[in-house]
């Protein structure tokens, strides 16, 4: 039997919709804290308020879209059913929103009980979707590597939130003290684990067909996942038996892993079959370019002994990387579903035998208009750009940052409601003749 | 009329290779049949040729990854061209 990439496996649009549109949501809120808070939020990592931004943009925004894009690839690509789709999503995608503001709102605050709430409800959250997308992964007969890493992202997903809590216990009581040093731990898990695992492994299968590239070559795409996941079990050691030369040894070859990656992600983007100029793609290269000024800064800092702004690295993963590649999936994932769903209503009724009465589908690049997109990315690109800045001259550059930081994410939001305000309308049409 | 209707959507994005092969492959006449050339498996199109009443045979291509012969489902004139090309070679 062939592969058949079915619309009946496809769950309801508002399934993946949901969490797509709730993530500038997220970016926004993010961006408002940033402003009452004012410059001094980014001297220190610690600050609670800019522990509340980091957690609304990590989960608001990324785990948010990242679980919700999950729902809807995991049947698509790999052909697996999630029964009654559209209750798992409401389970998930509720607390996952109460968790995170219960989190931000916590440290903003500083109301114990509010960590409490957020441990119970993005415990719960992550522990019921690692479990059903799991047991899933594992009954697909897809031997995609893509599902191998997807496997590998769920259990760094799981780590990252099993350490998160504990960090978080941290803050519930007198007694427990909060375990700073398990940090790095929880952010390496989850922003490299999860975050980095989960990207590469969509953009194995997205990149060659959206953008007509090559495929990435077969070592890159068997091993660099593996290595990825043991250099993190290997640095997780290190915290137990803590040896600053295998430490150093391990920062390196993370580096790497990402270096390569970035590296090979713009080479196949470089040599692409079709030259037509596309959004989606912008935004893969700004992403790969903010992972290589990454390495590259880090790089120079340690060699240099020079220390980095708190949130350089931070703005240069969190935005630059992951937003900006996510962001820029969006622009595919949405367009595509909406033609999915309306070519499937109007399957529906050629199989009644109302062939006339079948609306015409737009070309995907019409449902989200390119130019819209464009903008989006340009506010987006200049936004990254003083945010980097901002981490340096705070003074300069923080109000122009974040504000450009929020308006990029308004216009996301705006061309997201935007196309499902289209669909909607469309479906409306097709409801009432059928 | 030529037999064969040769259609290469190899460097099309997603869903384009699909909406134009369903397309050209509804435009068909008696005795013909579309040669599709692209760069990976369809994964959408079988189903939707089952579906519409098409047959196909998909081999490795030459200029491209993958070749797929579409044909209306009892056109024998048209099958027994698509086995013949598959039968002697590449053309």
């Amino acid at each position: 039997m062939h592969a058949n990439l079915s619309l009946q496996q496809a769950p309801p649009f508002s399934v993946p919709a949901r969490f797509l549109v709730s993530a500038p949501v997220f970016g926004l809120l993010a961006a408002l804290v940033l402003l009452w808070h004012g410059p001094d939020i980014i001297s220190s990592r610690w600050n609670p308020p800019m522990l509340a931004v980091t957690h609304l943009l990590t989960l608001g925004f990324l785990a948010m879209s990242m679980l919700g894009a999950m729902l809807q690839l995991m049947p698509v690509l790999m052909g697996m059913v999630i029964p009654r789709p559209v209750l798992f999503s409401s389970i998930i995608h509720t607390p996952l929103v109460l968790g995170s503001l219960s989190l931000a709102a916590a440290w903003l605050l500083q109301y114990r009980w509010l960590f409490l709430v957020a441990m119970l409800l993005l415990g719960f959250t992550f522990a019921v979707f690692v479990m059903v997308a799991a047991e899933r992964l594992l009954r697909s007969v897809s031997r995609h590597i893509t599902r191998t890493m997807m496997l590998l992202a769920l259990l760094a997903l799981l780590l990252t939130a099993g350490l998160g809590i504990y960090l978080a216990a941290g803050y519930v009581g007198e007694t427990f003290a909060v375990a700073r040093q398990l940090t790095d731990l929880h952010l390496s898990w989850g922003l490299l684990g999860w975050v980095f695992m989960l990207v590469m492994a969509v953009a194995y299968q997205v990149i060659p067909m959206f953008q007509i590239t090559d495929d990435y070559p077969k070592w890159h795409q068997r091993w660099l996942g593996w290595l990825l996941f043991v250099l993190l079990l290997a640095l997780s050691l290190t915290w137990f038996y803590p040896l600053a030369g295998l430490q150093a040894l391990l920062g390196v070859l993370l580096a790497a892993c990402l270096l390569v990656f970035a590296l090979n992600t713009l080479w196949l983007l470089h040599r692409r079959r079709r030259t037509l100029p596309d959004t989606t793609m912008k935004f893969w290269q700004l992403a790969m370019a903010s992972l290589i000024a990454l390495v590259f800064i880090r790089g120079i800092a340690m060699l240099a002994g020079i220390e980095l702004p708190a949130l350089l690295t931070g703005v240069l993963m969190i935005a630059g990387f992951a937003m900006t590649a996510v962001n820029g999936m969006m622009y595919k994932i949405i367009p595509f579903l909406i033609w999915l769903h309306l070519s499937a209503r109007n399957k529906d009724l050629r199989d009644a035998g109302r062939r006339e009465q079948q609306v015409k589908v737009p070309h995907m690049r019409k449902i989200i208009p390119e130019n819209a997109g464009l903008w989006q990315f340009r506010i987006h690109f200049a936004a990254l750009v003083l945010l980097a800045l901002a981490t340096c001259w705070p003074a300069w550059f923080f109000y122009p940052a974040v504000l450009l930081f929020a308006l990029a994410q308004g216009f996301l939001l705006y061309n997201l409601l935007n196309a499902v305000r289209f669909y909607g309308a469309k479906r409306t049409a097709l409801q009432a003749v059928l | 009329m030529t037999a064969e209707v040769l259609l290469d959507v190899s460097d099309l994005e997603p869903p384009e290779p699909l909406v134009q092969t369903l397309e050209a492959a509804e435009q068909l006449t008696p005795g013909q049949y579309l040669r599709m050339l692209h760069r990976r498996d369809p994964c959408m199109l079988f189903g939707n040729l089952d579906e519409r009443g098409f047959s196909y045979q998909q081999r490795e291509g030459t200029s491209t990854a993958v070749e797929v012969f579409i044909w209306r489902q009892g056109d024998a004139e048209a099958e027994s061209r698509v086995r013949q090309v598959l039968s002697d070679g590449r053309p």
